[in-house]
């Protein structure tokens, strides 16, 4: 078995624009929460600050929003969605 | 019914789907980018009436996204709700089109706006707007249609209640996204516009509230929404939020700015930095540097305020001139001939004394003198000093 994942990770709105990507691919430990894939953005990406991604940013797991109380370990060749809530109109 | 205007949408929907239009009372907040397009759509479609709820004024700037609004509005300072009033009328006359010129704000007059409609229509331009008409929203049972855009960006998602609300997916306002708005960081027009249309779709359709729709500039994604949270303070089990002022106390909390004004919604600025330990007086500190003669109080409450009730001898001078000034403000009105004097800066509950007794130790006229911010404020006084001071 192997011993890394890989995960892609989407980045809409501030997210896409402080890491200047709208999307990368992530090799994780396997047995990473989605937690550790917040820490792991936060140390590739110098401008995502790990707080207010940890805080403020909600994340969506392959298409389906992960409530703020959970932390579900992922899996290989999942996707994973970085949406801040934008609010100008 | 009105064959020959809404056929074209009958052939899509049938007679009973108009009837069911026809009858839908439309509360839209925000007269932008969103609102002119929403509302464009909803009019021309044949809602029975739409209320529009805006305090801004036409804009040039706002022209390329904003096609209710005129340049001779603009030149005018013409208010928005009565410019896009103005536009709906001539689109289609057989809607009752109400023009509200206020902002949706933490009031018994906006709840009662959305008491009054069958469906609210989020086109507001900051977080705490969204996190009002979410509350409100949920405490008169009505459907919230939200949508919001940035850059090329954008969002829609709908909320009828039954699955999560806007707080349970947003616990808390996003500190990297609030503070930006359209007018500091740039949109394209067609975004909203796209956007607006979006949601008057999800309105006319009244679309289930599932997922919530992202787009990207060029392409609309769907994400299903969270579960509801248990201990959502809005809809959870054990929920704190029952009325327009909790929804204020709670966004307040979270450090969002719930009054009136510029800058209203957004995320309030930063704390000042905590004062060191000898320019924090008690109540009871103050009371006997009074007695002894040797405190100078300066109150820093708004006129109003102080008018109502203050500590005999206290020097008058608002927070937000000791702001606006940078402490100037307050050398104008301080008894300089008594430079021994401390300095106790005094508000109602101990929160624009820290802000003006940080500005004020800054100061370099000040550096010499002692200045104290008076804990716990008049309030306190009242409840450890002197209980005879009126409560209010
Ligand atoms: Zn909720």
């Amino acid at each position: 078995m192997e011993e890394q994942i890989t995960v892609k990770v989407l980045l809409f709105a501030s997210a896409r624009e402080l890491a200047q990507s709208s999307e990368c691919t992530l090799e994780l430990p396997r047995g990473s929460k989605t937690s550790d894939l917040r820490r792991a953005l936060a140390s590739k990406f110098k401008l995502l600050d790990v707080t207010s991604l940890a805080m403020d940013t909600a994340i969506a797991l392959n298409q389906a929003y992960v409530s703020v109380d959970d932390d579900p370990v992922l899996s290989n060749g999942d996707e994973v969605a970085l949406i801040p809530p934008i609010s100008g109109g | 019914m009105d064959l020959e205007r809404y056929g074209r949408q009958m052939l899509v929907t049938g007679a009973g789907g108009q009837a069911e239009v026809s009858k839908l009372r439309v509360l839209v907040v925000g007269a932008g980018g969103l609102g002119c397009s929403c509302l464009a759509y909803l009019v021309g479609a044949g809602v029975s009436a739409v209320t529009i709820c805006d305090a801004d004024v036409v804009e040039v700037s706002n022209l390329h996204r904003q096609p209710l609004h005129t340049e001779a509005g603009a030149l005018a300072r013409e208010k928005k709700v009565e410019s896009a009033a103005r536009a709906l009328r001539a689109l289609n006359p057989n809607v009752e089109i109400r023009a509200v010129s206020k902002r949706a704000g933490f009031d018994d007059a906006t709840a009662d706006l959305v008491k009054s409609h069958d469906v609210v229509a989020d086109c507001s331009d900051n977080v705490g707007t969204r996190y009002l008409l979410n509350d409100l929203c949920f405490l008169a049972g009505k459907s919230l249609y939200s949508a919001s855009a940035l850059g090329r960006e954008g969002s829609l998602s709908t909320y009828h209640w039954l699955s999560c609300c806007y707080r349970c997916a947003h616990p808390r306002p996003a500190t990297i996204e609030a503070k930006r708005s359209c007018a500091d960081r740039g949109v394209l027009g067609p975004v909203p516009g796209a956007l607006g249309a979006l949601q008057a779709l999800e309105i006319l359709t009244r679309a289930p509230d599932d997922d919530i729709a992202v787009f990207d500039g060029r392409e609309l994604r769907r994400f299903r929404k969270p579960p509801k949270r248990p201990n959502c303070q809005l809809c959870g089990v054990a929920a704190t939020i029952r009325s327009v002022q909790d929804s204020k106390d709670s966004c307040a909390a979270m450090g969002l700015v719930v009054v009136e004004g510029a800058g209203f919604g957004t995320i309030a600025p930063a704390p000042p930095p905590p004062l060191p330990e000898d320019a924090v007086a008690t109540c009871a500190d103050l009371a006997r540097a009074l007695s002894r003669n040797g405190a100078v109080v300066l109150d820093v409450r708004d006129p109003n305020q102080f008018s109502m009730c203050s500590l005999p001898g206290s020097v008058s001078v608002p927070i937000a001139d000791i702001i606006a000034t940078n402490g100037d403000a307050v050398l104008e009105k301080l008894p300089l001939d008594e430079p021994n004097k401390s300095i106790f800066v005094l508000c109602r509950r101990g929160v624009d004394s820290r802000l003006a007794t940080s500005a004020l130790r800054a100061h370099s006229a000040l550096r010499e003198r002692v200045c104290r911010h008076v804990e716990g404020g008049l309030q306190a006084w009242r409840a450890t000093v002197d209980p005879a001071f009126p409560a209010y």
